[in-house]
């Protein structure tokens, strides 16, 4: 650790800069060995926040304050590091005096000493130029739900646009797999699973999955509706099966792996997005006429998706259905 | 100082609440925040916190999407939870 002991200068480096001194920290074993705070002796002011103003904005000033908070708490944590033979552990920790402070940091761990850095490539862009992003579909999503009847709730479910992705990736799979199981699958006829991968949206919907694997008539399926039939959304199969076969997994289903594997993925034909922006509008939309046309008793069943097909709805049907989710954007910042 | 702990203990669990947030590279920020604020205090404390900007990341407790208004009390956290913070994807077209 280089000697930057002046907080004033501290605030003159960038953020990569602070991000990798913390980069040196000890790593800490667990949130609990961290336990309790009384036990420390050493009182540090490490982050009030109290003087946040309640709207983000130019963080300027709050900023040099943060940083040098955050390098205080380095030398202070290096140090007890230092103290305790260096090992892997810390078990005393700086104290935080919390004061009248509403919230303050404690304690940041860098995991497996990698470097923090600025996420790039995903920006919130997207909503600027009218790409939906998974935090406002979930909006609108939540919004649709909050007018279907107890009824209908109990027949249709959704997963957070987020976790299929999530899932994907190692080290959230299994935290993913128990949020789903909370949301009881397979008691419902049918669950939207909306994937936005590759930049792209696409809707997989889970069909009568609580079955009983010996009815006559199989009703269950999945279908993967995708308003751009070029993206190649079979690319995607080998992604959907390791999920719905964990999901199933995780559940102590009975079904083997075998009919798993053999789950029908029916890819309908869909009205197609015409311009490079409207994919996950089309997911919404779909989401919605799905409901309308399930709430119709239309009968479903293994390639029995007769109302979906090009001309389900217009170009201009999806347009007005836009138009009126945009009252309902109103997002309290 | 042991008298000022002393008169503190007592109230303090029931006040404040210690959460983690955990962010999808594994690194994790310990907060300490008191049961009624509104985790919006928490939210752009973290994200100043990774230089983020606050709208590109949802936090997820227990899965469920957090909203800026709500405060640990109302979400019946307890001592230790684990809030996740995922970055937001946005679709287009296949790139």
């Amino acid at each position: 650790m280089t000697k930057r002991k002046q907080p004033e200068l501290a605030a003159d480096y960038s953020d990569d800069d602070v991000s990798e001194e913390l980069g040196s920290i000890d790593k800490v074993g667990s949130y609990y060995e961290l336990h309790p705070f009384y036990k420390s002796t050493i009182p540090v002011d490490i982050f009030n926040i109290d003087n946040i103003p309640r709207r983000r904005r130019s963080m300027r000033g709050f900023r040099r304050e943060k940083k040098t908070a955050v390098l205080d708490a380095r030398k202070l944590v290096g140090s007890v590091a230092k103290a305790s033979r260096r090992s892997r552990d810390v078990r005393n920790k700086p104290k935080a005096e919390i004061g009248e402070s509403d919230c303050v940091i404690v304690y940041t761990s860098v995991c497996n000493g990698r470097v923090s850095r600025r996420p790039c490539g995903i920006t919130t862009k997207g909503q600027e130029t009218g790409k939906l992003g998974s935090q406002m579909f979930e909006i609108h999503i939540e919004n649709m739900w909050r007018k279907l009847s107890e009824e209908e709730k109990n027949e249709f479910t959704y997963l957070d646009s987020l976790w299929f992705s999530l899932h994907a990736k190692g080290p959230h799979k299994s935290k993913v797999l128990s949020w789903i199981k909370r949301k009881d699958i397979f008691s419902k006829k049918y669950v939207f699973v909306p994937i936005v991968q590759w930049g792209h949206w696409f809707l997989l919907i889970f069909c009568h999955f609580g079955e009983n694997s010996e009815a006559k008539s199989e009703r269950r399926c999945m279908l993967l509706l995708d308003s751009l039939k070029n993206a190649h959304s079979m690319q995607l199969e080998s992604g959907i099966r390791k999920f719905v076969f964990d999901i199933f997994k995780t559940e102590e289903r009975p079904e083997n792996k075998e009919l798993i594997r053999k789950l029908p993925l029916l890819s309908p034909k869909v009205p197609q997005q015409k311009n490079s922006e409207e994919c996950g509008f089309f997911v919404l939309y779909y989401i919605y006429k799905f409901l309308k046309s399930a709430c119709d008793n239309v009968s479903f069943s293994t390639g029995c998706t007769h109302f979906m097909k090009e001309n389900w709805f217009t170009q201009e049907d999806v347009e007005l259905f836009t138009k009126s989710l945009n009252p309902m954007t109103e997002f309290s910042d | 100082m042991s008298t000022v702990e002393d008169d503190k203990k007592p109230t303090d669990s029931t006040i404040h609440i210690n959460l983690k947030v955990k962010g999808q590279d594994g690194n994790e920020v310990f907060f300490r925040i008191k049961r009624s604020t509104q985790l919006k205090k928490l939210m752009n404390a973290y994200c100043d916190r990774q230089s983020v900007d606050y709208n590109s990341i949802a936090f997820l407790f227990d899965g469920r999407r957090l909203r800026p208004e709500q405060t640990p009390d109302a979400l019946e956290m307890e001592d230790g939870d684990e809030v996740d913070a995922m970055l937001h994807q946005t679709g287009g077209v296949w790139p």
